[in-house]
């Protein structure tokens, strides 16, 4: 078995000092093999953004490692670290975070132009070798004018973010995600902020990104029915895992799904 | 309101660091103004504390040519038509011993003995009227009218009699001051008996009421004089009466030299007020200029509230949506504004007191004034009219810096603010403002000018003229983009055209959308960048100026000083080194009404008289003249046109301009001069420089080779060390010149530092401004894979681009500025300075921008790269 793209030992992330100390995660330990569509479900405050920080390399943890693509992503330097996220990772957030003063296009062609012209963050990594599907594929603007097709939204390549929609700037937080082809994709809570149709045209695309591309999808959502387009799930109460909870290949349903908070008390 | 005080004062305590910033930046502003103007008063009455202390401070003193009492009356019937003299008032002075005259009926005793030699000055009624001539302390004033002869005694003179109003007193000439007197004949002072006494006669006595005592100011000054009428004066003085006349000048007519091109004609004319330095027109222009200088640290401490505003907003743009949610009404948001601003501008206010005490106490301490370095300085008085002044302009400033930063918080939608926590693009009100900031600007021409213009009725219209173009020039470089909002921006990306890569792109987009920042940054850099390029340029003028003169008049030739010891010994000098042969006198000179100084005829061997042989002759043997190019423009003459002076052995006599060159000069910062033969100079005032140390000149042409060296060590051989004073070439007292002028406009270039400094505080601001409105995408890009190294070039490059057109704009336009600057000077102060450009003035530009540049990103790179990504890109 390949190693996984993405593992996770005894992670822990404390707020507040001394007497005020609160553990928003604590001993989290989990992996996700390549070309999979991982869900971590949990209600509000649950630790679920945190966690997703944290394992893109956005937000150093109190304690634990991170291991991404076969990397130490905190042993690294933060600019190592920024270059990795650059070539592995897609990230798809629940505000669009879009840049206001580029056009829709820009937007979504952005991580392809920060990698213009620099160094690939790849090398050979310390802790064994790296799958074959972990590996970046390669990047080009056919990919982005399929996905813009994709995502309908074509015919906005010109407008700036203040004239959409938010679906439609979902769409377009999406294709910017996407346009790099990126190894994994790292989505908290994607349909948010936008309608139920929307937002399981967005799970259908994340379904034919890792059907097609072979990208794994790790989701952060609270949202049963998103959850259930993936392949496992994996639930985060108190900011800690429940294994007893976790559902595999063939587990995952919507009813599994609501049994499974039913049982937490989520 | 107590709510609306809480959040104003919080929200300053939040950030204190940035509050104490802003303070800073308007208290440096005001500061800036504040020091300037102080020692501009005290550079001035430095100077006047050097002057004659008994001056009644009358404009002009006019002394006719002609004695004779028909010329004369003729003369002065003409004076007091002219409609631009007020206040002429007669005067005539002279000398006798003054005794008391004891009443009949005191009894015997040892009587106070006489004084001799009082100075007696004969004044017309309306002197105190007119004039400061004198104030009585103890008594009453002269009274045409009264029944007997009155006297003003000076208050030593009452002390040492005793006098008191009512004594009665004597004037007269007794035989030992009526002896021989000398008078210059023909080149030589010769005796002229005294008139002879009757056998038994007694010299005159005029007897005088003592009815004041003077105080000790102005004319009361001089301890040995009286003061009668002039009626009186007349008969006292008979033949030896000669009237000379104080007029104050209206300047709204003419000026000095206009009134003196009038009166020339019977009249020796001078302005005592001119000897002072500060109201000479090119003095005047060069306070002008530093006083402007000052206002532009003013205007940039504006720019540095303004951002400290915007920068708040941006901060709790959350806050104020939440408030207005609640119920706070855009009145009340605008009160909370103020208070911020009125604090702030107080705070500033405050702080600009201690620092323009320290900047004040630093300059007089290192003698910078407003006339250059090294002038007498002492801090006696407080302009406090204009300081305050300043200081409420300054606050008025700071709190008008609050109200784009209100517009655009009052214009917030709530529910966007709430949400989305950042102002939208669209909400962008910098096209409603702009109306705002253009009316603005006419409020800063009058502002400008009540800080620019020095307060003492010096500045003549070609100023007026000069500050309205340059006041005109600047209103349309920032209305243009005012007017023209997408202007700015466009330029900034075009500089930015040919550069690749994302760092660059993302640049360009965040100049396109930031109109507003765009123009406040760049706008504010070339203000600064206009004035470091208009100070180097006038410089540069300047000193070509002093180079032209250095040229035509000091080249060539090499100049010594010595003592009257080492004169006496300059034919052996001339014996041991004969190069040094021809040294001749350069310090044998009258002030009448300029400066008229002696030529030896062997310099003349060189110059543009040296060809012709009749000039040369006509030089030497008639009453000519050679007018330095200063005087001659001046006074308005040109060679073949004659001068009336008045001479020591002839009274009034015609000497014909012969030419017009600055050949023979010396001093370049004394340029306005004549030049008369040596004899000449002792045919009609008896003079010649035996027995007188001072400048000497030689020509250098035909020096042996190894410089002027050897020659100074042969000077020191023969005349003694200690006597040698000075010994330099021409070339090396241009030099000298060029250098002082370098250090003279060091205030200058301290001041525009200050505000060099004030402006990378200014940009700063904006950039921290940028990195707090663009955190999320900032976080964003670092999130997508942008280095903190990237992103700190990205702000670079936007810095760069703001630095670099600010830096090209400041010299578009500097450019027409310094023509106007440099015209306005060569106007004022009748010099012949012609714009000059150099390289150097853009070096000042180019070192500016980047030293702005790069100090003004350090700061926002390191927020920006500090900035917790993931909650940047959490919360909206």
């Amino acid at each position: 078995m390949p190693e996984p793209i993405l593992q996770t030992t005894e992670l822990f992330k404390f707020y507040g000092t001394d007497a005020g100390r609160f553990a928003v995660v604590r001993e989290v330990s989990f992996s996700v093999r390549a070309g999979r569509f991982v869900t971590i479900m949990g209600p509000s405050g649950s630790g679920k953004s945190t966690l997703l920080h944290m394992v893109s390399g956005l937000e150093p943890p109190s304690g634990g490692t991170v291991h991404l693509a076969g990397h130490d992503l905190y042993a690294l330097s933060e600019k190592r670290r920024t270059l990795l996220r650059r070539d592995l990772v897609g990230f798809v957030f629940q505000f669009y975070n879009l840049i206001p003063n580029l056009t829709v296009e820009q937007n979504i062609r952005l991580p392809l132009l920060i990698g213009a012209g620099e160094g690939r963050a790849d090398e050979p990594a310390a802790g064994g070798p790296v799958d074959a599907a972990a590996a970046p594929a390669p990047r080009g603007e056919d990919d982005v004018e399929r996905l813009v097709e994709l995502l309908h939204i074509d015919g906005k390549l010109r407008q700036y973010p203040h004239q959409l929609s938010g679906g439609e700037m979902q769409r377009v937080s999406i294709a910017r995600a996407l346009a790099g082809r990126p190894a994994i994709i790292m989505a908290d809570e994607p349909t948010g902020n936008i309608s139920s149709s929307a937002g399981e045209e967005v799970m259908h695309l994340f379904r034919r990104c890792r059907d097609e591309f072979g990208q794994t999808i790790l989701l952060v959502t609270h949202n049963a029915r998103d959850a259930a387009f993936s392949d496992e799930v994996q639930f985060l109460k108190d900011g800690e895992l429940q294994p007893e909870a976790h559902l595999t290949d063939g587990q995952v349903s919507p009813e599994a799904i609501a049994a499974a908070l039913a049982r937490l008390g989520i | 309101m107590r709510l609306l005080f809480q959040l104003a004062l919080r929200q300053l305590l939040y950030r204190p660091a940035r509050t104490l910033l802003s303070a800073l930046g308007i208290a440096m502003g005001i500061a800036t103004v504040v020091a300037i103007l102080v020692v501009d008063e005290n550079t001035l009455l430095s100077q006047q504390a050097r002057r004659v202390p008994d001056d009644p401070g009358a404009d002009l003193l006019i002394q006719p040519l002609e004695s004779a009492p028909a010329a004369a009356a003729v003369a002065e019937n003409r004076l007091r038509a002219q409609p631009f003299l007020r206040g002429v008032t007669a005067f005539a002075t002279g000398r006798r011993t003054l005794v008391v005259t004891p009443p009949a009926d005191a009894a015997p005793g040892p009587r106070p003995k006489p004084i001799p030699d009082v100075e007696v000055m004969a004044l017309e009624p309306g002197a105190t009227t007119h004039h400061e001539a004198y104030t009585v302390a103890e008594g009453s004033d002269l009274d045409p009218s009264g029944d007997e002869p009155q006297m003003l005694v000076s208050a030593a003179i009452a002390q040492q009699l005793p006098l008191h109003p009512g004594d009665l007193v004597a004037l007269f000439a007794p035989p030992a001051r009526r002896g021989p007197t000398t008078r210059c004949v023909d080149g030589k002072l010769v005796t002229v008996p005294p008139p002879r006494l009757a056998p038994g006669g007694q010299p005159e006595r005029t007897p005088f009421r003592v009815v004041g005592i003077l105080a000790p100011t102005h004319l009361g000054y001089a301890k040995n004089r009286v003061l009668i009428g002039l009626h009186e004066g007349r008969a006292l003085f008979g033949d030896d009466f000669q009237a000379s006349y104080w007029a104050d000048l209206d300047r709204t007519q003419t000026d000095f030299l206009g009134a003196e091109a009038v009166l020339r004609r019977d009249f020796t004319v001078f302005e005592p007020k001119r000897a002072l330095a500060g109201l000479d027109p090119a003095e005047a222009a060069f306070r002008s200029g530093v006083r402007l200088c000052g206002f532009l640290a003013l205007f940039l401490g504006l720019y540095i509230i303004f951002n400290t505003m915007s920068m708040a907003l941006v901060e709790r743009v959350r806050q104020i949506g939440l408030l207005r949610a609640l119920g706070l009404t855009r009145g009340q948001l605008f009160l909370v504004f103020l208070i911020e601003g009125l604090v702030l501008a107080v705070l500033g206010a405050a702080l600009s007191v201690l620092l323009a005490q320290w900047i004040v106490q630093a300059m007089a301490g290192l003698r910078i004034t407003t006339l250059g370095f090294g002038k007498p300085l002492e801090i006696v008085e407080i302009p406090w009219g204009p300081v305050a002044a300043v200081m409420g302009a300054g606050v008025a400033f700071a709190l008008l810096g609050i109200v784009y930063p209100f517009l655009r918080a009052s214009s917030l939608s709530v529910i966007d603010a709430l949400r989305r926590g950042v102002i939208a693009l669209s909400d962008d009100p910098f096209t409603g403002t702009r109306r705002t900031l253009l009316l603005g600007l006419l409020l800063l021409v009058p502002l400008a000018w009540f800080i620019g213009a020095p307060a003492d009725g010096a500045l003549a219209e070609p100023l007026w003229r000069a500050f309205l173009q340059a006041g005109g020039i600047v209103i349309v470089a920032l209305a243009v983009p005012l007017l023209l909002p997408k202007l700015l921006p466009a330029l900034a990306r075009a500089l930015l055209a040919p550069l690749r890569g994302p760092t660059a792109e993302l640049a360009r987009a965040t100049l396109s959308s930031a109109r507003h920042r765009v123009f406040a940054t760049v706008s504010g850099l070339m203000l600064v960048f206009a004035a470091v390029f208009v100070v180097v340029s006038v410089l540069e003028s300047l000193k070509s100026d002093a180079r032209a003169f250095e040229r035509r008049a000091l080249d060539g030739h090499l100049y010594l000083k010595t003592t009257p010891d080492g004169a006496a010994l300059l034919a052996d000098l001339g014996r041991q080194a004969p190069a040094l042969a021809s040294l001749t006198p350069l310090n044998v000179e009258i002030h009448n009404p300029f400066l008229i100084r002696a030529l030896d005829d062997r310099l003349l061997s060189t110059g543009s008289v040296s060809g012709d042989a009749v000039l040369r002759a006509a030089f030497v043997a008639r009453p000519t003249l050679i007018l330095s190019t200063r005087c001659a423009e001046d006074f308005g003459y040109l060679a073949g046109d004659r001068i009336r002076l008045a001479t020591a052995a002839e009274g009034a006599v015609d000497f014909e301009v012969l030419a017009v060159s600055d050949e023979y000069g010396y001093a370049p910062d004394d340029r306005g001069f004549a030049l008369v033969s040596a004899a000449m100079m002792k045919k009609y005032w008896c003079l010649d420089g035996d027995g007188l140390g001072g400048y000497f000149v030689a020509s250098t042409s035909g020096l042996p080779p190894g410089g002027l060296a050897p020659l100074r060590h042969q000077a020191e051989q023969v005349l003694g060390q200690a006597n040698v004073l000075d010994f330099r070439s021409g070339e090396e007292v241009g030099a000298s010149y060029l250098a002082d002028l370098d250090r003279d406009f060091g205030i200058f270039y301290a001041i525009l530092l200050l505000t060099t400094l004030l402006a990378t505080l200014g940009v700063l601001n904006a950039m921290v401004i940028s990195v707090m409105e663009r955190r999320r995408e900032i976080g964003l890009l670092r999130a997508v894979g942008l280095t903190g190294g990237q992103v700190a070039r990205m702000l670079l490059l936007e810095s760069g681009a703001f630095g670099i057109l600010g830096g090209l704009l400041g010299v578009l336009v500097g450019w027409p500025l310094s023509v106007a600057a440099v015209r306005a000077l060569a106007t004022t102060s009748h010099m012949d300075i012609a714009f000059d450009w150099t390289p150097r003035a853009l070096v000042a530009v180019l070192a500016g921008s980047v030293f702005v540049v790069v100090l003004a990103v350090l700061y926002p790179a390191l927020r920006a790269n500090r900035l917790k990504l993931s909650e940047v890109i959490r919360y909206e």
